[in-house]
């Protein structure tokens, strides 16, 4: 891997989301690399702006979203200051493919799915200013997508409607259209978290087969720890639009800095000795809009000092490549944290 | 599909058996004696016994069923009690000014209100969008019998450019068309407005959902995104509503066809009931019926053709 030029890098990305006279802020100062070819897993409960993180990159905010400040750059090109019709030129579905919580929605109900893959693969084609092509160019093309992503009889299946296929295979047909050759980053928001057991873990090898066949960086976002800890090479842990811990996929899951990464690993299943309770994290996810002073996780922390009240703790470096944003870490050094 | 519409048109026919079962039971919703309410005080017992005759009002209910449904399965509705036309003469020749006024004035409403709406959808907040909600609100809000005497007070009293009586058919085409203008804009201004909003509405939701964000995410038109990917869903309930509006737009027709004093079916419907003609009642419902149930019909038929789920239904 580059370390010099990572493909995307974000820095300092900080966005609110206004209603009314409300300001929510969904991210706060989140910085981050993802390196070429990079699984990245961003994990975190609902509403800690893991979503919000991939709309911004693909530049498909709601209206009351506003960047307050922050760079986000792909390529050495400056994302947020491109233009939308660059966007959808040279960007959006080719370089960057987002693939999308429901399946079941994903796709449009009233258009074949070759008609949309085509309309797609055209446009597409038009904005890379390729030679016009005929209608079977395009139909074969969207045969061999199909087939990329292990559907059936992809010819007959073109001609089928979404609702004829099965929500697995709908997120296939996205992964198909979303991943090619030219594919740099794919954005998977929570992209197996409607599916079963069974077809979750299918998808998401396709996913980490296809991304490494044609060396695809993503940033996977999941609620699930376990699903991220077999397909990701690093982990972020977001909690109220903060990164709370960053590093390798063994460091985060072997050794977790931050008390709240420590939770949430602490509260797996698979991870505790029969028998034994499972950690709920008391008390929930402070409102966006009313975030508490100091550490925002702090009223929950087990561990929680004065310090962590009054004051906002950075993102430092605990050990090469392994970051954490609490107090508590150089006084406590290696010692492994325990909730329970 | 063919399956799907081969049974939806054999719904119709359960569905006009009915209709023809309460027309036919009016008669004895009638106070009195049909033939002497229907000639009036003045008529000598010989005519109001004819009468009976001529209508089989002495038989028994069931055989007069009989001969009602008789008489429509072969096209004859009766005579006119005052005219001694046929009705079905009066109908063929009232029906081609009604139906040129429904579909001149829906269609063209439609077209418009569906236009202006998605547009609206698409420009949330613009002012083009605020013009569109007054606009849709007023035409909601003005009954047609309204708008139609504004029409004539503007562009016939006040500015006399456009006719305001008949239907113009000695004057050939452009005739026709002059006459039209008026009552089809008066039966299709509340129309616009109500077709408007609801593809507004409806359009509002769909560019909100999941599949539109996917074609923004792999950057499609934004042109097609709008007018094809989102459209197509967001008609849906509009053509339903049209189908459903039509029995709406006879009623409203009525009132316009007064007011412009057009011969269509609305007018001949109300002289009759004004008249005490029963038989020319009769047929002009039965017809206004079928026109109703056709257009559901049609409605149903190009509702599956947009949406490819029904035909599993």
């Amino acid at each position: 891997m580059n370390k010099e030029n990572p493909l995307l890098e974000v820095s300092n990305l900080t966005l609110d989301y206004r209603l009314g006279k409300k300001r929510m802020r969904a991210l706060d100062r989140v910085s981050f690399q993802l390196e070429k070819g990079e699984i990245l897993g961003v994990a975190g409960e609902s509403g800690c702006g893991k979503s919000t993180l991939g709309l911004s990159i693909i530049k498909l905010l709601p209206k009351i979203a506003e960047i307050k400040r922050g760079e986000i750059l792909f390529e050495g090109r400056d994302l947020l200051n491109t233009s939308e019709n660059d966007m959808n030129r040279k960007i959006r579905g080719q370089k960057i493919s987002m693939i999308f919580q429901n399946p079941q929605n994903a796709l449009n109900p009233v258009f074949t799915i070759g008609k949309q893959m085509t309309d797609i693969l055209r446009a597409q084609s038009k904005y890379k200013n390729k030679k016009m092509r005929s209608s079977r160019f395009f139909r074969d093309q969207a045969i061999g997508r199909l087939k990329s992503t292990g559907i059936a009889d992809p010819s007959a299946r073109l001609s089928n409607y979404p609702y004829e296929f099965s929500g697995g295979m709908k997120q296939r047909v996205m992964i198909g259209m979303a991943l090619s050759s030219g594919t740099s980053l794919l954005l998977a928001d929570e992209a197996t978290t409607a599916l079963d057991v069974t077809i979750e873990a299918q998808i998401n090898r396709l996913i980490s087969d296809l991304a490494a066949q044609y060396g695809t960086s993503v940033l996977y976002v999941s609620h699930n720890l376990g699903v991220l800890a077999e397909l990701a090479d690093r982990i972020m842990i977001m909690y109220a639009g903060r990164i709370f811990e960053m590093g390798t996929t063994t460091d985060v899951f072997d050794s977790p800095s931050h008390p709240y990464s420590a939770a949430l690993l602490e509260s797996l299943p698979s991870r505790q000795a029969r028998g034994k309770r499972l950690l709920s994290i008391p008390g929930i996810v402070p409102p966006l809009d009313n975030l508490p002073q100091g550490c925002s996780f702090h009223p929950r922390c087990k561990f929680a000092e004065d310090i962590c009240k009054r004051e906002v703790p950075p993102l430092e470096q605990v050990t090469d490549g392994h970051f954490s944003a609490c107090f508590l870490d150089n006084k406590r050094g290696r010692k492994r944290l325990k909730w329970i | 599909m063919l399956k799907y519409i081969i049974k939806r048109v054999l719904w119709v026919i359960p569905t006009l058996l009915g209709v023809l079962i309460i027309l036919f039971s009016l008669t004895y919703l009638m106070p009195g004696d049909p033939a002497s309410a229907m000639l009036g005080p003045r008529a000598t017992p010989e005519l109001v016994e004819e009468l009976n005759n001529r209508l089989h009002l002495n038989e028994n209910m069931p055989t007069r069923l009989g001969y009602y449904l008789l008489g429509v399965v072969k096209g004859d509705l009766g005579t006119s009690v005052w005219s001694g036309h046929s009705v079905s003469s009066l109908i063929s020749s009232s029906l081609p000014h009604t139906a040129l006024l429904a579909v001149s004035s829906l269609g063209v409403a439609a077209v418009i209100g569906v236009f202006l709406g998605a547009f609206s959808a698409i420009r949330q907040n613009s002012p083009i969008s605020r013009f569109v909600t007054i606009v849709s609100l007023l035409g909601v809000a003005v009954p047609d019998f309204v708008a139609a005497l504004l029409l004539v007070l503007l562009f016939c009293v006040k500015f006399p450019i456009l006719p305001s009586i008949g239907a113009g058919t000695d004057g050939g085409i452009l005739g026709i068309a002059t006459h039209l203008i008026l009552p089809a804009t008066a039966l299709g201004i509340g129309w616009v407005g109500y077709l408007s909003r609801l593809t507004r509405e409806s359009m509002v939701d769909v560019l909100d959902s999941d599949y539109i964000r996917t074609a923004k995410a792999f950057a499609l038109p934004q042109r097609s995104i709008a007018y094809v990917y989102a459209l197509k869903n967001a008609i849906i309930p509009t053509i339903t509503v049209i189908g459903l509006g039509v029995g709406k737009l006879l009623g409203g027709a009525v009132f316009v066809e007064i007011i412009f004093n057009r011969p269509g079916l609305g007018k001949m419907i109300v002289d009759a009931v004004y008249a005490r003609d029963f038989p020319v009642v009769q047929g002009g419902i039965l017809v206004a019926t079928i026109l109703f149930v056709l257009a559901n019909l049609l409605a149903d038929i190009s509702y599956g053709f947009v949406n490819p789920q029904i035909q599993y239904d």
